[in-house]
């Protein structure tokens, strides 16, 4: 899977979580809790969609690295290339 | 007491015009963002130079004005406790991440928490112990089963079932945001272990009745029962009872106002609860408590 098909997929997940926001205006570099406003129910539900699409288990700990858009990608390329 | 004009079900008072905070007591704050108090308060004269800038980052008006209603209430709201100007107050980052007030403000030994969700925020303050609030807004589309599934206990996954399809989705959020509390207080938010604190919902024995209490069960079995009495927000009474029996902590559920749904945690064994709406009207930026 391209890091171009992961992203898409991580903006489907925030969008479904958060369908009011407009991806376009968000910065794949700043912390999303920066530019929206996600409560921590909506974080579970992204975590969830992101692991019903590629099949990756997040565990708890991770979630800070879930941070930015960049960050969800960056995240995801390597939980994919990994063992 | 003195109500304010919405439903009596609903309403959170105002506090006294004399307020003091005992160190066995909690104040839970409810703030609602909405259009009367953004026009009636000088809502960004309370932030600071880097609250103001971080809440012009945020894409939308919706979001930015949570984010200034939220963090000038509670500036305000701590300031009436320590006598000082909402504008002087100074925050740091604490063990685990945990936003606490700087050392100059700490002689008072003010802890605080704070949660919002979609228009609501609750501030939570006590003295001398960890302390931790969360609300969640209930969204009638959201398929809460699937996080439950992932995120709860066995024993609360079937405790959910077990009730009136009703009444699921509210147990849902009831459980969530008394598991948020307690992680909170910790200072370990979300990365921290969501089965530490179980709770179920139900009766002595356990078996879920259809108008739950939750009754959380610690790691080392213990149980907090609270009490069915009057319940902040939705009895005409302004506190809150609670029978607790696992060692240190108390923890008790929260109804803010027509859906949403809290929920507070402390380490104390015994806790007297009051609950307050901010601002009252006329006196926003006071930083006396009205």
């Amino acid at each position: 899977m391209t890091e171009s098909e992961i992203r898409q997929i991580v903006r489907q997940a925030l969008s479904n979580v958060a369908p009011e926001v407009d991806l376009g205006a968000i910065d794949p570099a700043k912390d999303l809790r920066d530019q929206v406003d996600i409560d921590s129910v909506d974080c579970l539900n992204f975590i969830i969609g992101l692991h019903k699409e590629l099949g990756i288990e997040i565990p708890d700990a991770d979630v800070p690295k879930l941070g930015t858009l960049n960050g969800c990608v960056a995240y995801l390329q390597s939980r994919m290339k990994g063992p | 007491m003195m109500r304010d004009s919405g439903p009596a079900s609903l309403a959170w008072p105002f506090p006294p015009p004399t307020l003091t905070l005992e160190p066995n007591e909690a104040h839970v704050w409810l703030v609602e963002a909405n259009d009367a108090v953004v026009r009636a308060s000088r809502l960004e004269t309370l932030l600071s130079s880097a609250e103001r800038e971080r809440a012009a980052k945020f894409k939308f008006e919706k979001d930015r004005r949570l984010y200034t209603v939220t963090h000038a209430a509670l500036r305000s709201i701590l300031a009436g406790y320590l006598n000082v100007a909402p504008g002087d107050l100074e925050f740091e980052i604490g063990r685990r991440g945990k936003p606490r007030l700087a050392p100059n403000f700490s002689k008072d030994s003010l802890e605080f928490n704070l949660s919002h969700s979609f228009e609501v925020a609750l501030i939570a303050v006590t003295r001398e112990r960890e302390i931790g609030v969360d609300v969640e807004h209930i969204k009638k589309e959201f398929a809460f089963a699937e996080v439950a599934e992932r995120y709860f206990t066995t024993r609360e996954v079937s405790a959910i079932r077990a009730l009136p399809e009703d009444l699921q989705r509210r147990a849902f959020y009831q459980c969530w945001t008394s598991k948020e509390a307690f992680l909170k207080a910790k200072g370990v938010g979300l990365s921290g272990e969501l089965d530490e604190v179980e709770i179920l919902f139900g009766g002595e024995g356990g078996a879920p009745r259809a108008n739950p209490w939750h009754l959380p069960v610690g790691p080392g079995g213990g149980i907090l029962s609270q009490s069915p009495g009057p319940r902040p927000g939705l009895e005409s009474k302004d506190r809150v009872q609670v029978k607790n029996t696992l060692p240190g902590w108390h923890l008790s559920e929260l109804n803010p106002c027509d859906g949403y749904v809290g929920a507070i945690a402390l380490e104390i064994n015994k806790c007297d609860l009051r609950c307050y709406r901010w601002p009252r009207p006329a006196q926003e930026t006071s930083h006396s408590h009205p």
